[in-house]
C-alpha cells in the first residue's frame, strides 16, 4: 500500500477484558469463559484457536455485537460495557472476511459510511476517501465512483479496511478478513497491512484459525481453547520455540522450529566466520590464511568487502579470481529459514551474509541452524514432559 | 425446483415459482419501445372499426367519449386507489414481520393472507358487497384483500434476502437499526419488493373489470353493457380498452422497476 501522508493518525489504546464471559441462552456451553486479556497499544494481537472456540464471540463482544453475560471491556481507560454501543461501535474499525460493501453504494459512499454517521462536511469526507483509498494501494480516482461488483476480491477487501479506517478509529477488529481470499493475493494484503500497521499504529484485535497468518501478522498472539480458555498468550517466536502445553504444541502442529527460523533475523543472531581473502591478495596469503585458521574454504571479497566466492585449498592452483561456484548471499535484514532456502537452492552448506550495503558482515553453516532447531526442539520437548498429560484435548480443567 | 428445508428458502422458491417476483428487467430499448406503439396501433384499430359501423342508438349510449372516459377514469381509479393502499399497508407489515421481535409471527400472517388470494375474485368482491355493500369503496377493499399477498411475500422476501453480512457490517459500524433498515435493507429489496407491486397492480387492473358487478363501474361495465344489449361493437370496445390499460400499466411498471432499481446491484 503507498506510503500514507497521514500523519493525523492517533495510534492505538490498549484494550483490557477482564473475567469476560459469553453464555448464549439455550447453549450447555459457555461461549467465552472468564476471559482476561491485555491488548496492548499499538499492536495486533491474534485470536486463533480451533473453529468454535469462541474468538468471533469474544471479539464480537469488544464492539458489543454481543452483549457478554458478564465481565468488563475496556478501551483505553473507559469501560465500555456502560456506553451507548452504537456510538461505540464508531469509534472501533470492524473489518469481516465476507468484506460486507454495500452494493448499492459506490466505493466512496461505501468508506463514506461512518464519516457521515458523525455528521463530516461533504468537503472532508470526499478528502478522505481519496486519502484512505490512496492509503491502502487503490487510485481514487479510479475506483472512487465504482461499485463493488466491479472489484476483485482482494480489492474490495482493501476498501473494507479503507472503510475500516474512515475516521481513524484507535481500535480495529477484524475477523478472519483475508479468510475468503486466494492464496497468492493473500500473501500480499498480509504484507500491506503490516506495512500499513506500522504507520497507523493501530491496536488491532484480529481473528483466524490459521496459525500461519497468526505467526507472520500477530505481535502477541494469544492461542484460544475451549470457551476461549487462553492456553498461551505470548509473542510468535516464544510460542513457536516454547509451546505451553501439549495442546499448543498440536495447534503449532510439527515443523513449528523450522518455522521459527522464519521468525529468526540474521542481525539478531551471532554469525559464524569464515576465512576471508581479498581479490587483490595472493594465492600464497590465501593458502597461509587457510593453513592458520584449520578451515577448507575462504570468502574472497572485492576492494569494497563485496563477496566474490569461495575458495577452497585444493582449487588455489587455479589463482584468485576463477571459478569457485554457486555463491548463497543474504542479507541481515533476512530470515535463517531464508538462508535455508538459499542454501537448498545452491546446493551448498555455508551462506555468506552482507549488510545493508552489501560488504561481508559474516557467514552461516548449515550446521548451525541445525544446531538451532535442535535447540527448539529440544525446549519444546521439555515443556511438554513438564507439563503431564493435563491437559487432554476438548476436556478442559475448571 | 430444488427441494429445500429451512422456511425461508422454502418461501423464496414458491415465490419465485409463482412467478411473483422476477419479472423480465432485461427488456432491450426496442422492446421498451415496441409496447406502447403495439398499444397505441391497438387503439388506432379499435377507432377505425367502431367508425366503420354504423352505430345504432342503442350503440350509441355507451360508445361516446363521456361514457367511456367516465368507465375508463373509474377503472383507474379502482385500480390506482386499491394498489397505492396495498403498498401503504402491505409493505409495512412485511417490514414488521421480517424484524426479530416478529419473525414468528410471520407464518400465521401469511396464512391469514393466503385465504385472501385463494377465494376467487369474483366471490370476494360478492362476499365483501353482501357483507358490507354494494359500491366502489367496498370494491377497493376487495381488491385491497386480494392483492395483499404478493406485496406482503415479496416485502418479506426481498428483505430476508439481503446478506445477513452486509446487515452485520452495517451494525458493526455504528448503523442504528432503523437506519440500517433505511439505507441497506429497503434499497436492496426494491427490486424484489417492485416485482410484487407490479403483480398487485396487474390483479388489480383486471379484477377491477369484475367491479362492476358490485355497481363499482369501471371498464367492466363497458363489456357488461355490450352483453346485456347484444352488442358486440360495445363489449369488444371494452374488452379492448381493458387488455390496452393493463398492458399499458404493466408497461410503466416495468419501467418503474427498472428506474428505481439501485444501481450496482
Ligand atoms: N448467536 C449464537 N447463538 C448461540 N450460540 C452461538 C452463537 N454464536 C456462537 N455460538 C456458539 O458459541 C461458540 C463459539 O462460537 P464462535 O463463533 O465465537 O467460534 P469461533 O472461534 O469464531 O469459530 P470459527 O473459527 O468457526 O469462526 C460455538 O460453540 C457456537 O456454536
Ligand atoms: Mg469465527
Amino acid at each position: 500500500m503507498a506510503e500514507p501522508a497521514d500523519s493525523s493518525s492517533t495510534g492505538g489504546q490498549v484494550i483490557r477484558l477482564e473475567q469476560l464471559t459469553k453464555r448464549f441462552p439455550g447453549q450447555r456451553e459457555v461461549a467465552v469463559e472468564a476471559l482476561d486479556l491485555e491488548i496492548p497499544a499499538g499492536e495486533i494481537v491474534v485470536l486463533v484457536g480451533p473453529s468454535g472456540c469462541g474468538k468471533t464471540t469474544t471479539m464480537r463482544m469488544v464492539n458489543r455485537l454481543i452483549e457478554p453475560s458478564s465481565g468488563k471491556i475496556i478501551i483505553g481507560d473507559e469501560d465500555v460495557t456502560r456506553s451507548n454501543p452504537d456510538q461505540l461501535r464508531r469509534r472501533i474499525g470492524y473489518v469481516i472476511q465476507q468484506v460486507g460493501l454495500f452494493p448499492h453504494m459506490t466505493i466512496a459512499d461505501n468508506i463514506a459510511v461512518v464519516p457521515r454517521l458523525l455528521g463530516w462536511d461533504k468537503h472532508k469526507i470526499s478528502e478522505r476517501v481519496d486519502e484512505l483509498l490512496e492509503l491502502v494501494g487503490l487510485e481514487a480516482g479510479v475506483y472512487r465512483g465504482r461499485y463493488p461488483k466491479a472489484l476483485s476480491g482482494g480489492q474490495q477487501q482493501r476498501v473494507g479496511v479503507a472503510r475500516a479506517l474512515a475516521v481513524d478509529p484507535p481500535v480495529m477488529l477484524m475477523d478472519e478478513p483475508f479468510g475468503a481470499i486466494d492464496p497468492i493475493t493473500r500473501d500480499r494484503l498480509q504484507n500491506e497491512f503490516l506495512r500499513l500497521q506500522e504507520t497507523i499504529r493501530k491496536t488491532i484485535v484480529f481473528v483466524t484459525h490459521d496459525i500461519h497468518e497468526a505467526i507472520k501478522l500477530g505481535d502477541r498472539i494469544a492461542i484460544l481453547g475451549k470457551g476461549s480458555r487462553v492456553e498461551q498468550y505470548d509473542t510468535p517466536e516464544q510460542i513457536l520455540a516454547h509451546p505451553a502445553n501439549d495442546f499448543v504444541a498440536d495447534f503449532i502442529g510439527p515443523g513449528a522450529s523450522v518455522r521459527s527460523l522464519g521468525l529468526t533475523r540474521l542481525a539478531d543472531i551471532e554469525l559464524d566466520s569464515v576465512p576471508v581473502v581479498e581479490l587483490a591478495d595472493s594465492v600464497d596469503k590465501a593458502r597461509v590464511v587457510l593453513a592458520r585458521t584449520k578451515q577448507d574454504r575462504a570468502l574472497i571479497v572485492d576492494e569494497d568487502r563485496r563477496p566474490r566466492g569461495w575458495r577452497r585449498s585444493t582449487d588455489l592452483e587455479q589463482g584468485m579470481s576463477s571459478g569457485g561456484g554457486p555463491l548463497a548471499v543474504l542479507h541481515r535484514s533476512q530470515t535463517v529459514h531464508d538462508v535455508l532456502n538459499e542454501l537448498l537452492r545452491t546446493g551448498d552448506t555455508l551462506a555468506a551474509i552482507v549488510d545493508s550495503d552489501g560488504r561481508y558482515e559474516g557467514a552461516l553453516r548449515l550446521e548451525t541452524i541445525m544446531a538451532m532447531t535442535a535447540n527448539a526442539d529440544a525446549a519444546r520437548t521439555a515443556a511438554a514432559d513438564a507439563e503431564p498429560a493435563v491437559l487432554v484435548k476438548g476436556s478442559m480443567p475448571t | 425446483m430444488t427441494i429445500t428445508s429451512g422456511g425461508e428458502q422454502a418461501q423464496l422458491h414458491d415465490a419465485a415459482s409463482t412467478g411473483v417476483e422476477s419479472r423480465a428487467n432485461d427488456r432491450s430499448l426496442a422492446g421498451i419501445f415496441l409496447t406502447p406503439a403495439l398499444l397505441i396501433g391497438a387503439l388506432i384499430a379499435l377507432y377505425l372499426y367502431v367508425h366503420s359501423k354504423t352505430l345504432d342508438s342503442i350503440e350509441k349510449r355507451p360508445l361516446n367519449r363521456a361514457f367511456l372516459t367516465t368507465h375508463f377514469i373509474q377503472h383507474l381509479e379502482l385500480t390506482g386507489l386499491s394498489t397505492v393502499l396495498v403498498i401503504l399497508t402491505a409493505i409495512p407489515l412485511g417490514i414488521l414481520l421480517t424484524r426479530p421481535a416478529m419473525r414468528r409471527a410471520s407464518p400465521v400472517v401469511l396464512a391469514i393472507v393466503n385465504v385472501g388470494q385463494a377465494v376467487p375474485s369474483i366471490a370476494l368482491l360478492v362476499l365483501f358487497a353482501i357483507w358490507f355493500n354494494v359500491g366502489f369503496r367496498y370494491a377497493i377493499v376487495a381488491l385491497v384483500v386480494y392483492s395483499f399477498l404478493p406485496v406482503l411475500r415479496n416485502t418479506m422476501t426481498g428483505l430476508q434476502r439481503v446478506d445477513r453480512s452486509l446487515i452485520d457490517a452495517a451494525r458493526g459500524m455504528g448503523m442504528t437499526k432503523p437506519l440500517v433498515l433505511r439505507r441497506v435493507e429497503l434499497p436492496l429489496a426494491v427490486p424484489v419488493m417492485m416485482a410484487g407491486i407490479r403483480t398487485a397492480l396487474i390483479i388489480n387492473v383486471g379484477t377491477a373489470t369484475l367491479a362492476t358487478f358490485t355497481s363499482a363501474g369501471g371498464l367492466g361495465s363497458v363489456i357488461d353493457v355490450g352483453l346485456k344489449l347484444d352488442r358486440r361493437t360495445v363489449t369488444i370496445t371494452g374488452a379492448v380498452l381493458v387488455a390496452v390499460l393493463a398492458l399499458a400499466i404493466d408497461w410503466l411498471a416495468g419501467l418503474a422497476e427498472r428506474v428505481l432499481r439501485p444501481r450496482g446491484i
